[in-house]
């Protein structure tokens, strides 16, 4: 009985240390094999280089590049790596040569391999072979609900040939955990709000998508700086989610249209904080006088964040702000005079 | 907040320097170029008895400027607040020293980002790091309030002005154990706690943190070891109270390196005041200690560090006294000895290598194949001697804290040279 | 006229490879360096006629590259060519207030390129 435990016990001890050390044996051997993998990968790579140069020379080689265009997952890579350093004339010439040698439908292929990177890399690579089958390859990739990641590619392709991807269809079953880059996700809705303004305004008006995109859908028109906007915006105002709220203030202000004004003077009293401090930059920014007794009560805010900034927008709002900002200074509650005299001080400096 | 915390939210890093005059320059040059739409940087001269303040105002066209700023927690006098018109994303605040959390605490009351960053002065950042970390504020941001990422260390890479440029391995047997450690600690165990919900530490190298939770929980402790850890301790009893619902959250994402100690009275003395510092915040807060209103903080959370860092070192000692008193006495059973010992171990090397392997599957930034190779050597011989002698650290700590002694561990830094 | 010579400071080996290419099919001398700092020890070494500079680099930035080149007497002298994937105006202004003598974004045309730089060098030539 006492025997069978220590032996238990040695017998799980040596268990234990042999999987481990053979695991890790494993592992060393299958990093040495890749490494050997990726070697040969970047001799291979080097070759397109110079092939690809040749071809900006107008000397492609048709026979090398063709063979080439079989490995279409190092193409795209190469390519898109290209296209990021140069445009016009020269990289023009690769593409074509790159057509020439059956690029397209390789890519095309490599679209719809099992695997995400290469999904995207096609993707975006096929941005730089414009041409109707490759746009409608693009539109039923965006159709399709699966990775965030490949929809973005898919759009950011399309844009690039000059095509407005459906935002129904890159916004279907969007998970924002998954974006890896928001400003390149924000950059594609810029460009799609520009084109299709009034699909856009009427995807945020159905407010069906997660805080944090609304949220995000909603700064991009505050770079769009069109009136239009304006109704949305108001709404988006007064939405239950603070970041909606918040987002749609800093919008208004980017836009400035007096109209705002009741809108704006009510989120003063919101009651999150951040959303009262971009109340405060929105009435600076609108340059609304008028308001300019309701940002002095800010300045006794409880959150410093939102003293400081209506404070600063009082600055901003010229004579009647600057008279009521040097007003504070000399006599309101303590930490409203601090923050009077420090903004004040600020300036002057 | 929300919005504020979302995408490209506004950051506010937080960079405490005291007596940094050598390396401040290159390390503040690197911060700047992080990428990252919309951040500031905050230097804070913790009362530097050397240069640190004149070489920033040379190297950067400082002039001494007036800021407004919050005074939302407890900091020491503010002396001046410089800037340049050429860098408008840099500040520096200098301050009359109060050691670590105090020059946080002033970085606080500074900044004007809803989010912070708290590094160390000899943090070196990945250019992504501040896009990786800010996630799970933009997944989550209402309940969000602290973020926590992976800390590498620096030894054995290659560092130019403050960016690791070159993955590497140190060579050093030490800075191999300590590899190992950080491993398991970063890419297992706060992994694990996080997902728990009972994360009870974010390193002090890294941490993103929303303003408005740190002030509504006081900021840092000043004069407080482990400012680091007692600050998360501080927001989940904070949230607990007000019965937010909330989130610490953890990116498994290397984004941080630090220079480990090469040297063992180096490290003896940092790990003596980390034990230190661990057992102070368990004292400080052990109203939290099994408390069913901390939720799994309380139980989970706080039975760990009651049973590894309370108990641990004890147990461990004692069981070192008692073995061979007990041989002497003919009550041991010596096979037995052996074979628990033998089972310990390998555990021990299991879960290191388990650590090993989520690295290399998941992450692969070490760049050989013969680094995993020496970091599985690593985590056989970390097992004879580097853990009774860390265990024999930790004691001192124990000792430490019983006498409440105030002297700090200084940490000597090696010093990154260039090439 | 000797061959007039071109230093290019970029991290990036493709985007050095393909200017290499270009460069010497144009005539011109051209050796790279891969940093920052690298880029000021090389200008120092090797006097080049001209520099193209990349703004995002380890070790040092370009524009800091370009600070230190420009502030020194010595080295004042040599036409700098941004050439940078950062499209900001305060980008833009900034390196041609601190002395450089053309900017240009990534991706950008090789033509437009070497066209400036044949311009640059030919103005420089002059006496």
């Amino acid at each position: 009985m006492t025997g069978g435990l220590l032996g238990g016990l040695w017998t799980a001890s040596l268990l234990m240390a042999a999987s481990s050390v053979l695991f890790m044996t494993g592992l060393v051997i299958a990093r040495l094999i890749s490494e050997a993998g990726r070697a040969r990968r970047r001799a291979r790579r080097e070759a397109l280089v110079a092939d690809m140069m040749s071809a900006m020379d107008g000397e492609a080689d048709a026979a090398r590049l063709k063979s080439e265009v079989r490995e279409p997952r190092l193409v795209a890579r190469a390519l898109l790596e290209l296209s990021t350093l140069i445009r016009g004339r020269e990289l023009a010439a690769v593409t074509a040569a790159l057509t020439q040698a059956g690029a397209e439908p390789a890519l095309l292929r490599l679209m719809r391999s099992r695997n995400g990177e290469d999904q995207i890399a096609a993707c975006e690579a096929l941005g730089l072979f414009p041409s109707d089958k490759a746009a409608a390859a693009l539109k039923t990739r965006l159709k399709r609900r699966t990775s965030m990641r490949v929809r973005i590619a898919a759009a950011r392709a399309l844009l690039q040939m000059g095509e407005t991807p459906d935002l129904n269809d890159l916004l279907a079953a969007f998970d924002i955990g998954e974006v890896h880059a928001p400003l390149e996700l924000s950059a594609i809705l810029d460009e799609i709000a520009r084109r299709a303004t009034e699909a856009y305004l009427e995807r945020l008006k159905s407010s069906r998508d997660a805080p944090a995109l609304r949220a995000m859908m909603v700064g991009v028109l505050g770079r769009l700086g069109r009136y239009e906007a304006l109704p949305v915006l108001l709404g988006a105002a007064s939405d239950p989610e603070p970041s909606v709220r918040a987002a749609a203030l800093s919008a208004l202000g980017a836009l400035g249209h007096p109209d705002a004004e009741p809108i704006i003077a009510a989120a003063l009293d919101d009651p999150v904080p951040e959303v009262r401090a971009e109340a405060c930059d929105a009435a600076g920014r609108t340059a609304l006088a008028a308001l300019a007794p309701r940002l002095a009560e800010r300045l006794d805010d409880d959150e410093w964040l939102v003293r400081f900034r209506a404070a600063s927008a009082l600055l901003r709002l010229g004579e009647a702000g600057r008279e009521t900002l040097d007003a504070a200074a000399g006599r309101a509650s303590p930490r409203a005079m601090r923050t009077a005299q420090m903004v004040l001080a600020e300036a002057a400096a | 907040m929300a919005a504020l915390c979302g995408h490209g939210a506004p950051i506010a890093l937080l960079s405490p320097a005291y007596n940094e005059a050598v390396t401040i320059v290159q390390s503040v040059r690197s911060l700047l170029s992080l990428q990252y739409p919309a951040f500031e940087v905050i230097v804070i001269n913790d009362g530097s008895k050397d240069a640190t303040l004149d070489t920033l105002i040379e190297a950067f066209e400082l002039k001494p400027v007036s800021r407004a700023y919050d005074l939302a927690v407890p900091c020491n006098e503010i002396r001046g607040v410089y800037a340049s018109p050429r860098l408008p994303r840099l500040v520096v605040i200098d301050k009359v020293n109060g050691g670590k959390a105090d020059a946080l605490n002033a970085g606080i009351n500074i900044s004007r980002a809803p989010v912070l960053c708290s590094m160390d002065a000899d943090s070196l950042l990945e250019p992504d790091s501040l896009l990786r970390a800010v996630r799970p504020f933009v997944e989550d941001p209402e309940r969000v309030i602290a973020v926590g990422g992976t800390v590498r260390l620096a030894n054995g890479c290659r560092v130019r002005d403050g960016r690791v440029v070159e993955i590497g391995l140190g060579r050093h047997p030490l800075a191999l154990f300590q590899t190992v450690e950080y491993l398991r600690a970063f890419l297992m165990a706060r992994l694990a706690w996080s997902r728990m919900g009972a994360l009870t530490i974010i390193s002090g190298a890294f941490g993103l943190f929303r303003r408005e939770a740190v002030v509504r929980a006081g900021g840092y402790t000043r004069g407080t070891v482990g400012e680091d850890m007692e600050l998360v301790v501080k927001l989940h009893r904070q949230m607990r109270r007000e019965k937010r619902d909330y989130r610490i959250a953890y990116v498994p994402e290397p984004v941080c390196w630090t220079e480990a100690p090469e040297s063992w009275r180096v490290l003896g003395r940092q790990r003596s005041r980390w034990h230190r510092g661990s057992l102070e915040t368990f004292f400080r807060h052990w109203a939290m200690f099994l408390n069913p209103r901390y939720g799994r903080v309380g139980l989970i959370g706080f039975l760990n560090i009651f049973i590894v860092d309370v108990l641990g070192p004890v147990i461990e000692v004692l069981g070192y006294i008692l073995i061979p008193v007990l041989w002497l006495l003919g009550i041991l059973s010596v096979e037995y000895l052996l074979a628990f010992l033998a089972l310990s171990f390998t555990f021990g090397i299991t879960i290191s290598v388990c650590s090993l392997a989520l690295e290399e599957i998941q992450l692969r930034r070490y760049p050989k194949a013969r680094d995993l190779a020496l970091l599985t050597l690593a985590a056989i011989f970390e097992n004879f001697g580097y853990r009774q002698i860390n265990n024999l650290w930790r004691i001192r700590g124990l000792w430490q804290y019983l006498r409440g002694s105030e002297s700090w561990g200084v940490m000597t830094r090696k010093g990154f040279r260039a090439g | 006229m000797p061959q007039q010579s071109i230093l290019v400071a970029d991290d990036d080996a493709l985007l050095v490879g393909l200017l290499t290419h270009r460069l010497s099919a144009k005539g011109y001398a051209v050796s790279s360096a891969g940093d920052g700092a690298a880029a000021i020890d090389a200008v120092r070494e090797q006097r080049p006629d001209l520099i193209v500079l990349d703004a995002m680099m380890p070790v040092m930035d370009g524009f800091e590259a370009l600070r230190r080149i420009k502030g020194d007497p010595d080295l004042s002298e040599t036409p700098v060519v941004m050439l940078t994937a950062l499209k900001q105006e305060a980008d833009v202004v900034g390196a041609l207030e601190l002395g450089a003598e053309d900017y240009l974004i990534k991706p950008f045309m090789p033509e437009e390129l070497l066209s400036r730089i044949g311009r640059i060098l030919k103005k420089d030539a002059r006496p």
